[in-house]
Formats: C-alpha cells, sequence, structure tokens
C-alpha cells in the first residue's frame, strides 16, 4: 500500500472528461479494472449484474473507484471480491445521497478522502504509514454519514428538549407525588 | 386502592372537622415503582445493619453508569477518569439544575412519569427538580427508618394515619391520600391558616381524629402550631426545610411531648440527613446512595473531616436527575467514626443557613415568606430573588429577572403606582402588595446578581433591628 494521499491524489485527477456516463456498462467497466486481480479468470466478478444502476453519480463514483483500484503502480494488495460488491452495491449508493454529483468526490480534498477511505473500510485495507486506529478514528472524522447521525441526534436531542421543558412546564401546573415532608 | 383504604380514606376526608381540601393527590405508585422501593428498602436496611456507606467508590460505579447515558455527566467528564481524577470532575451548579436541566435528564428515560415537586421557597433561586414517584416513593421507608430510631414503630394498616404534615400558609394545597407503600396508612397535608377551614376549632379535632403518629412541617408551621396551643401529642415530629434552632426545637419538645427530629432534605436529592438520636446537634448519613463532600469555599479542594465548606452531593435514585457533584449551597463539616447511638454512617454537621424568617403585615399579623415564594417561582421572569422587609410596611423585591421584565418604560400618568417600572414589573409589585396587606409597599430592584450562589431569599431587617433594640 501506498500513503493515503497517493489515492487520495489519484481521485483529484481523474480524468472526468474521458468517461460518457451515459453510455458505460459498469460491468464492462469492473471486469476490466479488474482483470488482473481476478487472475484473469473471465467469469463476472460479482454475483449480480450492475448495468441496473442508472444514477448517474452513482456510476460516476463508480467510474472514480474502478479507475483507482484498476491502476497497478497503486501497489493495492489482494482483497475480497464479495466485500467489495457488498460495499459498490450498499455503501456506494448511500454515500452518492449525501455527496453528490459525483464530481465533489473529485474537486474537493476532503471527500476524495472519504471516498478512499471509504473503500478501505469495507475492503480491510489500511494505507501505509497508518495505524487501523489512526484510518478508523480519521475516517469517522470525515465521515458524512457519521456527520448525518451526529446532526440527526443533535436535532432529536433538541426536540427531546424541547418536549422535557414543555413537560416540566406542564408538570408544574399539575400537581406532584403525595411526600410526607417538604423541602 | 383497595376498597378497605379508600374506605378509610373517605371516613377521613369527609370528616366534619375536616379541612377546606383543595386538591387530589396519590402517592402515584405503579406496580414496578413499588417493586423498586421494595429493593431500595431492602438494599437500604442492609447498608444500615452493616454499615456500608455510600463511598467514593460506589460513587465512581453511579458516574460510570450515568456517563454514557447523560450528555451532561460525558461533558463533565471529558478527558476525565472518574476514579483517577474524580476531584478534577467539574462541580454541579444550581445554575447547571436550572439551565442544563434536558442534558443532565439522561437519554431513554421515559419522561411520562415525570413529577414536579415545588420547593417550599427557602432559597431564592427556584429550581424545578424533575422526580419520578418511585424516587418519591422511597421516602416513605426512608423517614420511617427515621422515626423508627426515637421509638416510633410505623403502623402498616388503612386504619393508621401515619403522618400530617403543617403548614402555614396563605395559600397551598391541602389534601389527605393514601400511601400504599405503607399498607394504606393515611397522609394529610394541611393549612394551620384560618383561610383553611370552616371553623377555627376544627384544626385540633381533626388532628385529634385522625391521630397521626408523627407531624411533620418546617420549623416556621411547627411554631406556628405551638403558638396556637395545639393540644395534639404525637410520637414524635419530624422537621425539614429550615434550620432548626436549638432553642426552638427544645420549646417544640416541651410543648408537644415528643422528639423533634431535625431533617436535611432537598428536593434534588430527597432525605440526606436526620438528627442523631445521642447528639442533635449533628446528623447522620441517612440514605445509601448518596456520596457527600465537603469542599473549601476557598480552594474548591475537598475539605479532610473535621473542616467546614459546602456540601457536595454524589448519586441518588431519581431517574430524571442523577447528580455529579452537586454543590447543594449549604454548608457544613463531615465526620466519619463509629457513634454511639449505633449509626456509623458520616456525620454532617449543618452550618447555620436556612433560618425561619417572618414577614408582618402593616397591622402585626404574620406573612409567610412561602407565599411570597409561590408568586415569583410562578413568575415566568423571575430567575432569582430575595425579598427583604426593612419598615413595618416598606419590602424591597431584589430579582434577576428577563430582559423584557427589566427594561424600564415610561410610565403612564395617572397611575397611583410607586414602581418605576414597566407593566411586568407593577403587576408583580401589586400581587405582593396584595399578599403583604392593606397599607403595605413593595419596590423591585432588578439588579439582583444571577450567581447561581444561593443567597438567603428573605431578610426581615426591620424584625431584626426591632430584637436588637428591645
Amino acid at each position: 500500500m501506498l500513503e493515503i494521499r497517493y489515492y487520495i491524489k489519484q481521485i483529484l485527477n481523474f480524468p472526468i472528461l474521458s468517461v460518457d456516463l451515459a453510455t458505460v456498462s459498469l460491468d464492462a467497466l469492473w471486469f476490466d479494472a479488474l482483470l488482473t486481480k481476478n487472475k484473469g479468470i473471465l467469469s463476472p466478478v460479482f454475483h449480480q449484474s450492475l448495468n441496473k444502476i442508472t444514477d448517474i453519480n452513482v456510476k460516476g463514483t463508480h467510474a472514480i473507484l474502478a479507475y483507482v483500484l484498476f491502476d497497478l503502480d497503486s501497489k493495492i494488495p489482494e482483497y475480497d471480491f464479495k466485500k467489495l460488491e457488498k460495499y459498490l452495491f450498499e455503501v456506494v449508493p448511500e454515500l452518492c445521497g449525501l455527496v453528490n454529483p459525483y464530481t465533489e468526490w473529485t474537486k474537493d480534498a476532503e471527500r476524495a478522502e472519504e471516498l478512499i477511505r471509504s473503500l478501505f473500510q469495507s475492503i480491510d485495507l489500511v494505507p501505509a504509514n497508518e495505524t487501523k486506529v489512526y484510518f478508523e478514528d480519521r475516517y469517522r472524522s470525515i465521515d458524512s454519514r457519521e456527520r448525518l447521525r451526529i446532526l440527526e441526534q443533535t436535532k432529536k436531542a433538541q426536540e427531546r428538549a424541547k418536549e422535557i421543558l414543555r413537560q416540566m412546564k406542564q408538570k408544574e401546573e399539575e400537581e406532584a407525588a403525595s411526600k410526607y415532608n417538604r423541602e | 386502592m383497595l376498597e378497605s383504604w379508600k374506605l378509610e380514606l373517605d371516613r377521613l376526608v369527609k370528616s366534619r372537622f375536616a379541612p377546606i381540601w383543595n386538591v387530589s393527590i396519590g402517592d402515584r405508585i405503579e406496580k414496578e415503582d413499588f417493586d423498586f422501593v421494595k429493593e431500595f428498602h431492602l438494599a437500604f436496611c442492609q447498608a444500615k445493619t452493616n454499615q456500608m456507606e455510600f463511598d467514593r467508590k460506589a460513587a465512581i460505579r453511579f458516574i460510570r453508569k450515568n456517563q454514557y447515558l447523560s450528555l451532561f455527566f460525558k461533558n463533565q467528564l471529558n478527558g476525565l477518569s472518574p476514579e483517577d481524577d474524580f476531584e478534577s470532575i467539574p462541580f454541579t451548579t444550581r445554575e447547571d439544575l436550572q439551565t442544563k436541566m434536558t442534558e443532565i435528564i439522561p437519554v431513554m428515560v421515559d419522561l411520562n412519569r415525570m413529577v414536579i415537586n415545588p420547593t417550599s421557597g427557602t432559597t431564592g433561586q427556584p429550581i424545578l427538580a424533575p422526580n419520578h414517584p418511585k424516587a418519591i416513593g422511597c421516602y416513605v421507608p426512608l423517614i420511617e427508618w427515621t422515626v423508627g430510631r426515637y421509638g416510633v414503630i410505623p403502623k402498616h394498616k388503612p386504619e393508621s394515619t401515619f403522618a400530617i404534615q403543617l403548614c402555614y400558609q396563605e395559600n397551598t394545597i391541602v389534601y389527605a391520600t393514601t400511601h400504599s407503600l405503607a399498607g394504606g396508612a393515611k397522609f394529610a397535608k394541611i393549612n394551620l391558616h384560618q383561610n383553611s377551614w370552616k371553623d377555627s376549632s376544627d384544626l385540633e379535632n381533626f388532628i385529634k381524629e385522625s391521630s397521626p403518629q408523627i407531624l411533620t412541617g418546617d420549623p416556621y408551621a411547627l411554631e406556628a402550631a405551638m403558638k396556637m396551643g395545639l393540644n395534639y401529642k404525637p410520637e414524635a415530629i419530624h422537621s425539614t426545610a429550615l434550620e432548626l434552632t436549638d432553642s426552638l426545637r427544645k420549646k417544640l419538645e416541651q410543648h408537644f411531648e415528643c422528639p423533634v427530629i431535625n431533617s436535611y432534605s432537598l428536593n434534588e436529592t430527597g432525605p440526606i440527613a436526620y438528627a442523631c438520636p445521642k447528639n442533635p446537634d449533628w446528623m447522620h448519613i441517612l440514605p445509601h446512595d448518596l456520596y457527600v463532600e465537603i469542599i473549601s469555599d476557598k480552594t474548591g479542594e475537598v475539605e479532610p473531616s473535621g473542616n467546614v465548606g459546602e456540601i457536595v452531593i454524589t448519586g441518588g435514585r431519581n431517574p430524571y436527575l442523577p447528580l455529579l457533584r452537586y454543590k447543594t449551597g449549604d454548608r457544613g463539616e463531615l465526620r466519619y467514626g463509629p457513634c454511639h447511638c449505633g449509626d456509623n454512617f458520616p456525620r454532617l454537621r449543618l452550618l447555620s443557613g436556612r433560618k425561619p424568617v417572618y414577614f408582618t403585615k402593616p397591622y402585626g399579623e404574620t406573612v409567610n415568606p412561602v407565599d411570597v415564594a409561590r408568586i415569583l417561582r410562578r413568575n415566568p421572569h423571575i430567575y432569582q430573588f430575595q425579598m427583604e422587609q426593612f419598615t413595618n410596611k416598606d419590602f424591597i423585591c431584589r430579582v434577576s429577572a428577563s430582559h423584557e421584565f427589566s427594561k424600564l418604560t415610561k410610565q403612564e400618568e395617572g397611575t397611583e403606582s410607586t414602581a418605576q417600572g414597566n407593566t411586568l414589573q407593577i403587576q408583580l409589585q401589586l400581587e405582593l402588595e396584595s399578599l403583604l396587606g392593606f397599607g403595605s409597599q413593595v419596590q423591585i430592584d432588578t439588579n439582583f446578581p444571577l450567581d447561581g450562589k444561593k443567597q438567603p431569599a428573605f431578610i426581615n431587617s426591620y424584625a431584626e433591628s426591632k430584637e436588637k433594640s428591645q
């Protein structure tokens, strides 16, 4: 593995204009990208077709990821294709729901880092000169899903606080439970 | 409620001597609350038998339990180990309870069971402390155990009235109920004020007819009952909320011919300590789930045994209000070691703090400051207050209040009010003057600091100067 900055730079330099997302076949794209990793086996890498994906942002994100994983100089070791498949089908659509258009990955270094770290986290890879703990910690700090969770929690907390205050006010108007002494 | 309980309660409520009841309240205990209190009682008795007070280790366990449930705990403990950095954990202040209650209340608690017991208003900074019926239910075994130390054996049956709480206010709630945690024994809260009775002779007749085992109340109400010449001999008197002076305790003991037990109890914590039967100048920590520290006024550090400082409390059983080094605003000293009375829980000596203060109307009738507190507490604009009487008819009400309340507006011509403030101030002034009687004059001062300190809420410099000149 190389250091994370290498992969970030790859994403930032992704040749957007070289891809026609309207016509690209994701199955073909991934077949080509993973051919060398798949030791030349010609059967499909994934158990389900990616060609059903029509969302342009998801397709664009697939193109970026395939570009990074195909790069022979990137020194990416062996990884589990099942985990990659799970990532592409489950995590990528969720990420694209939060970060779009897909070109955002290529325009903002932090977003580029988020994308590559999300991929590496899913396929259990850690870039050079990083510990697993540091990797996770850094990923959490830039993960859009985590931020959304915090925001949702904050919103819930605020709603809960309002509810508590409302109930306290109402309860004071009502009467309390009987007790023997006073304070 | 069981039929037999209801019959007995009805008999008390419908007594021809009964006061004018104005609310209907029960203990709100449900099956799971009942079980909770029984478990609490069992653990409490075991702790007392084995002399296992709630020490720092227990407090650390309590803190760890709440660290991931209460956002406030999490923030206060940020970067600190409850064990290694205990004395660096920031204090919880009364102001925190006013402004951060929503963070303190642990997540996932069911808010529907919340009850708010108003304080009697002996400090000028009212705190709405949310509570749970099961935590309030724990008062029953704690108070029963306390009076038990003075020889009272509570009768757990519906025919018995365990306690009558005396109040002496212009206005307060008056009710009767049964306590399911005391086997259906009855309890009533009554007001000694003449407003509360159909006939002036009913009060004594009602108490005698109900025949409560104990009387409870604050020293103000207990003294009023004595001065009225209430002729009833309970098995004990349980005094809370205000400082009980030695001289008043002795007078009450003479008059009512029973032990008078001084207790220290806060709305935020529930019962904390009770007077040692052998040496009433000292109180024993009562429950087995409160950790008490004494903190230096100067340095904020923990004081060793025998030094005076502020009383700080961790723990408790109120699911809505776990306490993390809560500064009570009261001062005292703590001592450890065995006691002749047999209770070896730490002993607390409270320093003079909440002395009872009386106001008088221009024509001599006494006014209970709690009535003043009730008006000020319910005013949404007022955060902290202090009321002082400085002549037979002049009062000053110092408040820390909202901007809306504090800002001065031009006084409309033609109003006879002496207030130099806006409509909100004038409304408050009129309400207070109505309580303090014809001819009274109340000034409103909006420069009272909101500093979270427990200031005396009531001062009667007029009465003090009269006492000195006599």
